[in-house]
């Protein structure tokens, strides 16, 4: 199970965002994409889930539909009249699943996600955690196989930043699926990433995260090393 | 519910009891008898209840009908002119040449066309509402953010799961808006049309009392129309909980 883009361009108002990119996204990953503002890694997310069309080349989806790949964007998620519960229910609703099926999906996630005291609050009621908590518990509703989240902790405070990291790292642990997410936080993308992305030169380039230990990654002076090495590489960008 | 109820009755209270100060204050410094004392009107309402009654209920029914004729044809035509840019482009010019024109005007041709009945004065009262319609759910449906419509190609929603989950929920405040602004005009509107070719309706007991100078008859009329449009008002207020 893997995207595959193969040779893509795309040129977005007179701007070339990406020139013969190749790159491959396997299952079972995170994947974390770093680089400047306006680089072109909201547009790889449009061009992911066929949302734009490049103007040549292809991307491919080996043993995966398109309604498998789901977006949690940046801002707006949850619309405003949806409480909780029915924001959670709304991709459910959309794809017809059943109100029985429906109604436990649900709960499970507002256990999940320790959400259950706010399930009937609108968006406005809460807090930019739990908002964003709601977000990826709605990304997570259809147990996508690719979920792609655009700055899922940006403006967010380091508490609630960390909390929102350990539960992606393990939800994507539990659903064994693909992650990519997009940050500009050099040690998120340290953290979360199995592999860290670098959108540059029109294109996209791989670079390898050492392996930390998973369970004191935050306290280990390599992790801190290495994010030092990754800002100089973003800087020379 | 019942604290709904309360909020209902202590607005009626305060509503009625605001209007008959302005018309007693009115009623001492006119010192005339084309403005009668609200004891007087009161005790007329209540000698000629069951005629009014029916006026009531004739004008309710021609308003409730015309209200909803416009939100039936204008929600779905705002709607299609907010997801369409070219359709939009191409009635814009039309929808605005026609809203200013006092559509009251037109009242002979739609009489001439579908006669004296009720139908032509529906029509009238429809025509001032929809494109009230029309235009604030158009506005409001291209107000929706960008993001929103891109969570739901998201999640697959076709364009009727588009329009029930996204587009109407978010133009709601919109359609109340619309109808609040409509309720006046056509209330006004209904009293111009009620003064044809019938024998019901408040336009026409105001009118028909206004030439016998029968004014308590006719303030009754005028008090109706008022408790007609703070109903609708309140019902409309009380949509406001299905809003975000």
């Amino acid at each position: 199970m893997s995207i595959i883009i193969k040779n893509l361009n795309f040129i977005y108002e007179k701007n070339q965002i990406f020139q013969n990119t190749d790159f491959q996204f396997d299952d079972n990953k995170i994947y974390t994409l770093l680089g400047p503002s306006g680089i072109g890694k909201s547009t790889l997310f449009d061009l992911l889930t066929g949302f734009k069309k490049p103007q040549s080349g292809t991307v491919d989806y080996q043993n995966v539909q398109r309604s498998e790949i789901l977006t949690v964007f940046q801002n707006n998620q949850i619309f405003p009249w949806l409480t909780v519960s029915e924001a959670l229910a709304l991709p459910l609703k959309i794809n017809k699943v059943s109100k029985g099926q429906t109604g436990s999906r649900v709960k499970q996630l507002l256990k999940q996600f320790g959400l259950e005291a706010l399930a009937h609050k609108r968006p406005h009621a809460l807090s930019g955690g739990q908002l964003q908590r709601v977000a990826i518990a709605q990304g997570l509703t259809l147990d996508p196989k690719f979920l792609l989240l655009d700055e899922p902790t940006s403006s967010l405070d380091q508490e609630a930043k960390e909390e929102i990291q350990d539960r992606l790292i393990e939800e994507q642990h539990t659903r064994k699926s693909t992650m990519i997410i997009i940050t500009h936080d050099i040690e998120e993308a340290a953290y979360l990433g199995q592999e860290i992305i670098l959108v540059t030169n029109q294109r996209l380039q791989k670079i390898a995260n050492p392996t930390f230990n998973k369970n004191n990654r935050r306290q280990a002076l390599e992790f801190y090393e290495f994010c030092i090495q990754l800002r100089k590489q973003v800087r020379q960008l | 519910m019942k604290r709904a109820q309360s909020n209902f009755f202590r607005s009626l209270f305060l509503g009625i009891l605001s209007y008959l100060a302005v018309w007693i204050l009115l009623y001492i410094l006119s010192n005339n008898h084309a403005i009668p004392s609200p004891i007087v009107t009161g005790i007329k309402m209540w000698d000629i209840k069951e005629l009014l009654g029916l006026h009531i209920i004739a004008s309710s029914l021609r308003i409730f009908i015309a209200l909803l004729l416009a939100v039936l044809v204008g929600l779905p035509i705002g709607i299609l002119l907010s997801m369409f840019p070219k359709s939009d482009r191409l009635l814009s010019p039309l929808l605005y040449f026609l809203y200013p024109l006092p559509k009251v005007a037109f009242l002979p041709v739609f009489m001439l066309f579908w006669g004296l009945g009720n139908f032509s004065k529906i029509l009238l009262l429809f025509s001032i509402i929809v494109l009230q319609v029309i235009i604030l759910v158009r506005d409001g449906a291209k107000t929706i953010p960008e993001n929103y419509q891109r969570i739901m190609t998201n999640f697959q929603a076709s364009i009727w799961q588009q329009i029930r989950y996204l587009i109407l929920p978010a133009i709601f405040p919109n359609i109340l808006a619309s109808l609040r602004v409509s309720i006046g005009i056509a209330l006004a509107s209904l009293f111009f049309a009620e003064n044809y070719a019938t024998d019901y309706g408040l336009g026409y007991l105001i009118l028909s009392a206004w030439t016998k100078m029968d004014y308590p008859e006719m303030f009754a009329g005028i008090f109706c129309i008022a408790l007609l449009g703070f109903i609708l008002f309140r019902v409309i207020d009380s949509l406001e909980r299905f809003s975000y």
